[in-house]
């Protein structure tokens, strides 16, 4: 009986206290939203992946060698005869081609494995999924399936022309599918793979380019997936010439771009968990001292002491019990879209059954703190002694000093007095607004200076690990080609350019271990006035002869080498000796690389020749004319463009996802730091009624009462700021360095933005004010008469 | 004789639940100043409500009230405020310090939303402590001191910025009789010095400290009493309102 009694209690305090029930469900929905989406994604970010890898049969090694080296029948029988191996494909035969294609009658910033569809490829490993086209079983001739990668980054669908450089120049292939490739269809990767007819190639390409091959290895158990490589390296008689894309990488390729923002995400829920427990605190504690005639009330009805409790209780768990899910819901939508977003290339949607575990778990969990927190705040109403309630409701009979003196801040307004005074009475709360302010503001500044930062980059791409050339020259034209040296010395030689250099893509072999196991390693081989036209190193110096190598700084890290050190690069065959004279930081293939000079590759292969050149044009010389009149002296043997174009290309989708998030990021703080400044206002007037009061009668006016309560506010926030402010100039780059270090920014080259911050401050004091002010109306509520007795 | 405040026709009548509930009606009343005029009646009687409308607490529902030349029915709430601030002070049955302010900091606090110079605003709050002889508890917190040195502060702080009518609303009803004392000495004190006074009391003894009684039944006037006009001792002025009271319907 006396539990229909505490429901009705219950239900009826929910009703009678519409506008609170509504604030207190709406702060464990949206802390119990943040909390699910944070977690959900870090969760589920690879679990697409691996059910992508999975279903599609996805590789853990692929390799791709020259047939002429490693036989491959040989390969592929030692890897058939290993335990834990599950799949071993064909080795098909595979052009890399080191020019670059055309669609849309522009360059693509991405090179291409051109590979034949195996003839058979049911069953083996890495099967494709065909996403746009016609399905048939293999590629028509004449066609070319692109992985989704590429599709997106080029913009290109099913029918359109792709342009491979082929023996007779440009060779137009359909595309007759856009598919998941497992390997492949990571975003960023650079060199891709696309498939043609099988056979097809000899009649694209010289004989003598198709010695390479393609094979791909799938294990039962990726776990052996180091010591099965090792032994294999081990059987090859200790070194494997090619190329190896393994798991580990490829799931990188997949995930690293969104390290940063992942990072983010978990410092948010985190803030958003704590900011909503003491929300839910504060708010019951609130709702309860203004019941507490009605709990005296009640104990003179015969409610004992654990039934007040209960009433409390009972309140705040129905209300959880609507809100969670709802926030839970709205949290899956949330998880399962961004995650989508992120993984579209693989087309892989999170499966529904997998948030569910998550979404129970969460409900639980929240349920139990709400209900955690409401026993140890309801204790107090069962200690409510009926009488004194009754007569007068609740009153402090507080004697510790709280706050500072008021003689000390005698020289302030009144309003402004009384604000920065309630700051030292409610400490806790000042501070958690405090931390709330603190990390709006620095999600402001982050989001403002990374976009700055990325925005300078096209200013000073050598900061970033790039050249800093104001226009880049490829020398291979879509028809014609001159040669290096003519062309180096006439560009060296034309008015106007301050530096040349040249560089190109090379890639190497080197050893992880002394005797272990081998990795390729995509590199630089340089020429040229390299210096001049800016790569910089973050220790040491550029290579100036062929015995001399510099290491991108994650490069550097896994082979644990720097500066002094050696290191054996096995380069087109043969092996060389470098010593390594610097450690250069590179966002472009996520910090791992090298660069040598061209004389080192021409040990190897004296007929090389780049194909990449940078200029560095004097000043005053403006690009576009520039490029104007080379291209009218070279006509297509040169293809020239803006130095920075390839940021538009190849970086835009990087940092405009970065931007995005970053932005959302700042929008989603402040809006939690608006929610949390509502509510401690409203808190604040509600536990301070009575005062209110006083100060009405004393003569404050309407908008003096609500600078009362808007100053500490705004005291907090100017607070919060210049602390946030002392954090960013303290810590901001050598955080970035952390964070960016997994894409190779080790020392984050952070640009602040003056003028941004100079709008940013200004405008995150106004929102935290005026958040305060519109929830401040609820103190001209206050009416004198609840300082009366009857 | 300067009449301070005035009202004519007053009334006001509240809204429960959308149904209009009188608590007073037609009420004419004139406060002289330097009078101390007490206001007595039965719960529910509408002394109280007087009193809100009186100070400006509380608006009227119907008539006038002229304070001091000025139509407090027909200000804003602004002004109502500047009002309160500058020429009403309020003491209250439950007292109603700020709890975390200390005794000297209650009293100074309405002074500095008035007066810029703050110098003479804490050495006027240290003179009315000394005179309400409280001055050595300044320092203590509310709760740390006993309920009637806790209503002489809440005196003090009602004179701060010299206001012309001080209103109290049942200022002895939540003390003991040595502390009511107390309280109605300052009182009697202060009118002494020419403040104006209206307090709202249900108590007799309390009330005989005033000019006259005013009695209130069903929010109407029943009828005022002069006490000063007799020149009996305390206890037959006593006697004789109480028989009045009695008459009146008390």
């Amino acid at each position: 009986m006396i539990v229909r009694s505490v429901l009705l209690v219950a239900r009826s305090n929910l009703r009678r206290r519409r506008g609170q029930t509504l604030l207190i469900g709406s702060i464990i929905g949206l802390s119990v939203l943040l909390f699910f989406t944070g977690v959900g994604i870090l969760r589920e970010i690879e679990r697409p992946l691996t059910l992508m890898f999975e279903r599609q049969r996805g590789a853990h090694f692929t390799m791709v060698f020259d047939a002429r080296i490693h036989a491959p029948d040989s390969v592929l029988s030692w890897w058939r005869a290993q335990p834990g191996v599950s799949l071993v494909g064909e080795a098909t035969p595979t052009v890399a081609l080191m020019e670059r294609s055309y669609a849309r009658s522009a360059a693509l910033s991405t090179f291409l494995f051109v590979t034949e569809r195996p003839l058979h490829p049911e069953g083996g490993p890495d099967s494709l999924r065909i996403l746009e086209g016609a399905p048939h079983a293999l590629p028509a001739p004449g066609e070319v399936w692109i992985p989704t990668s590429l599709a997106y980054d080029a913009h290109l669908t099913a029918g359109d022309t792709l342009e491979i450089p082929a023996a007779d120049g440009l060779v137009p292939l359909v595309v007759g599918a856009v598919v998941v490739d497992p390997v492949f269809s990571a975003p960023f990767n650079n060199p891709i793979r696309v498939w043609v007819a099988p056979g097809s190639l000899p009649s694209y390409f010289k004989a003598s380019s198709l010695n390479r091959v393609i094979a791909s290895v799938r294990l039962a158990t990726p776990a052996r997936g180091d010591a099965l490589w090792a032994a294999f390296v081990k059987h090859l008689g200790g070194a494997f010439n090619g190329n190896v894309y393994d798991y580990a990488g490829v799931r990188n390729g997949y995930t690293a771009p969104y390290v940063l923002m992942a990072a983010m995400i978990v410092a948010f829920s985190a803030l958003g968990f704590l900011v909503a427990l003491f929300a839910i605190q504060g708010t019951v504690t609130s709702a309860m001292l203004a019941d507490f005639r009605m709990i005296g009330i009640l104990r003179t009805q015969g409610f004992t002491p654990r039934d007040v409790r209960r009433v409390y209780e009972l309140q705040y768990l129905l209300l959880a019990a609507v809100a969670l899910p709802i926030g839970i819901g709205i949290g899956f939508f949330a998880v399962s879209g961004t995650i989508n977003l992120l993984t579209r290339t693989i087309a892989t949607p999170v499966p529904a059954g997998s948030l569910v575990g998550l979404g129970a778990l969460t409900f639980v969990l929240f349920l139990a703190l709400v209900y955690v927190f409401v026993v140890q705040v309801a204790r107090a109403a069962g200690r409510v002694r009926p009488a004194d309630a009754i007569r007068f409701g609740a009153q402090s009979t507080g004697t510790a000093r709280v706050g500072i003196s008021l003689s000390r801040l005698r020289r302030f307004p009144v309003p402004l007095l009384l604000g920065i005074r309630n700051l030292g009475l409610q400490r806790k709360r000042a501070i958690f607004l405090g931390v709330a302010i603190v990390f709006a503001a620095l999600a402001a500044f982050l989001a403002v200076n990374l976009d700055h930062s990325f925005e300078a980059m096209r200013g000073n791409l050598a900061s970033f690990g790039f050249d800093a050339a104001s226009v880049r020259v490829s020398r291979v034209g879509r028809r014609f080609q001159i040669r290096h040296e003519a062309l180096m010395t006439a560009l060296r030689e034309r008015p106007g350019v301050k530096a040349v250099a040249t560089w190109d893509g090379i890639d190497g072999n080197v050893e992880v271990t002394p005797g272990g196991p081998n990795r390729v390693l995509f590199g630089t081989a340089v020429d040229g006035d390299i210096d001049g036209v800016g790569f910089e190193n973050i220790r040491g110096r550029n290579p100036k002869g062929p015995g001399e190598i510099s290491l991108a700084v994650r490069t550097a890290q896994s082979l644990k080498q720097d500066v002094g050190g050696r290191v054996t690069l096995n380069v087109m065959g043969a092996p060389l000796e470098f010593q390594v004279v610097g450690v250069y930081q590179s966002i472009d293939n996520t910090g791992e690389g090298f660069r040598i000079r061209l004389e080192a590759v021409r040990i190897a292969n004296p007929l090389w020749m780049p194909v990449e050149y940078g200029l560095v044009l004097a000043d005053g010389v403006a690009p576009a004319p520039f490029i104007a009149g080379l291209e009218a002296e070279y006509g297509e043997a040169v293809d020239a463009k803006a130095g920075d174009y390839f940021v538009h290309d190849q970086l835009e989708a990087v940092t405009s996802g970065l931007r995005m998030a970053n932005g959302f990021l700042a929008v989603v703080f402040l809006l939690a730091a608006a929610v949390f400044i509502v509510n401690t206002t409203l808190l604040t007037i509600a536990e301070n009624r009575r005062i209110f009061g006083i100060l009405k009668t004393a003569g404050m006016t309407p908008a003096q009462l609500r600078m009362s309560v808007v100053s500490g506010v705004g005291v907090q926030a100017v607070l919060g700021l210049v602390a946030a402010l002392v954090v960013w100039a303290v810590a901001a780059r050598a955080l970035l360095s952390v964070l960016f270090s997994g894409v190779g920014m080790v020392a984050f080259p952070l640009q602040n933005s003056l003028i941004g911050m100079a709008v940013v401050v200004p405008v995150i004091l106004l929102f935290c004010l005026a958040s305060a002010w519109v929830p401040s109306a609820a103190v001209l509520d206050v009416n004198p008469k609840a300082l009366i007795v009857e | 004789m300067t009449t301070l405040l005035t009202t004519r026709k007053l009334g006001k009548t509240y809204q429960v639940d959308a149904v209009p509930v009188p608590s007073l009606a037609g009420v004419d009343l004139a406060v002289v100043a330097g009078e101390l005029v007490v206001l007595m009646g039965s719960s529910g009687s509408g002394k109280s409500t007087l009193l809100y409308l009186l100070s400006g607490l509380e608006r009227p529902s119907e008539g006038e009230i002229d304070f001091d030349g000025q139509r407090i029915d027909r200000m804003d709430e602004t002004e109502l405020s500047l009002l309160r601030r500058a020429g009403i002070g309020f003491v209250f049955q439950a007292i109603n310090l700020i709890p975390h302010l200390t005794l000297f900091e209650n009293v100074v606090l309405p002074g500095y939303l008035l007066e810029p110079d703050r110098n003479r605003v804490d050495a006027r709050a240290r003179e009315l402590l000394d005179s309400m002889g409280i001055g050595r508890l300044a320092d203590r917190l509310p709760a740390q001191v006993s309920g009637g040195e806790q209503q002489r502060v809440a005196i003090a702080r009602a004179l701060i910025n010299s206001p012309r009518a001080l209103f109290a609303d049942e200022p002895t009803g939540a003390l003991n009789s040595a502390a009511g004392s107390a309280v109605l000495d300052a009182f009697r004190a202060i009118n002494a010095r020419g403040q104006t006074i209206v307090m709202a009391t249900h108590e007799v003894k309390s009330a005989c400290i005033g000019d006259r009684v005013v009695f209130l039944k069903d929010g109407r006037i029943e009828g005022e009493y002069r006490i000063r006009d007799s020149a009996a001792g305390p206890a037959e002025r006593e006697a004789m309102l109480l028989a009045w009271l009695v008459e009146q319907g008390w």
